[in-house]
């Protein structure tokens, strides 16, 4: 797994899952492309994200 | 409780001899000889109680603020509830992530952290090893 460090990385995914001390996530929806309505905000302090993905057990045959 | 540092009284020898004795009791009554093995054992559980004492008073401070901003309709009900994460062993979490995989069909990254409390990055560690070892897989 990989972790991006370096100012300007960014990271891209369905549902990403975040850790930080302070979220600021304005209430104001943005009209995106098609249509889709988007949020945008910022995380600070000691923020950890990761591009989230399910998991399940493997079950031994 | 007291503790008091016994030095050797004897004439000519240096005050902090290997006779120096440290003896643990009541301020006013009798007091029993320990050895340092004693001591370490007796500061550990007094940095132990202090740090439960603290951390009791942080989450306290923690509430009652999140009441406040409720109240002045800063946060929703519900909302900022303290989570206290867990530090457990590696080996500890990683059978815990196994044992909660096998309740459920298939958890996220943020659910196991969330129903576990533990660390998000270090649930994602575990989980990449638990997927070299083919014991979990990604579900589809």
């Amino acid at each position: 797994m990989v972790t991006l460090f370096n100012k300007g990385d960014g990271i891209k995914g369905e549902k990403i899952t975040v850790q930080c001390r302070k979220p600021n996530f304005g209430k104001r929806p943005i009209s995106g492309t098609s249509r889709h309505k988007l949020q945008r905000g910022s995380l600070e302090g000691s923020v950890y994200c990761v591009i989230d993905k399910p998991i399940r057990s493997k079950k031994e045959n | 409780m007291a503790v008091r540092i016994v030095y050797p009284q004897e004439e000519g020898k240096d005050e902090r001899s290997q006779d120096t004795t440290i003896e643990v009791g009541s301020v006013t009554g009798t007091y029993q000889r320990i050895d340092f093995s004693q001591i370490v054992y007796l500061f550990a559980e007094m940095v132990r109680e202090e740090v439960r004492a603290m951390e009791a008073r942080m989450i306290e401070r923690i509430d009652r603020r999140i009441d406040e901003l409720v109240e002045r309709g800063n946060l929703e009900e519900g909302e900022g509830e303290v989570i206290v994460l867990r530090t457990i062993p590696r080996e500890q979490a990683k059978k815990e992530i196994l044992d909660l995989l096998d309740k459920y069909d298939k958890l996220y990254y943020g659910d196991i952290a969330e129903q576990l409390r533990l660390d998000l990055e270090q649930v994602v560690e575990i989980v990449g090893e638990l997927e070299k070892e083919g014991k979990i897989e990604e579900a589809k």
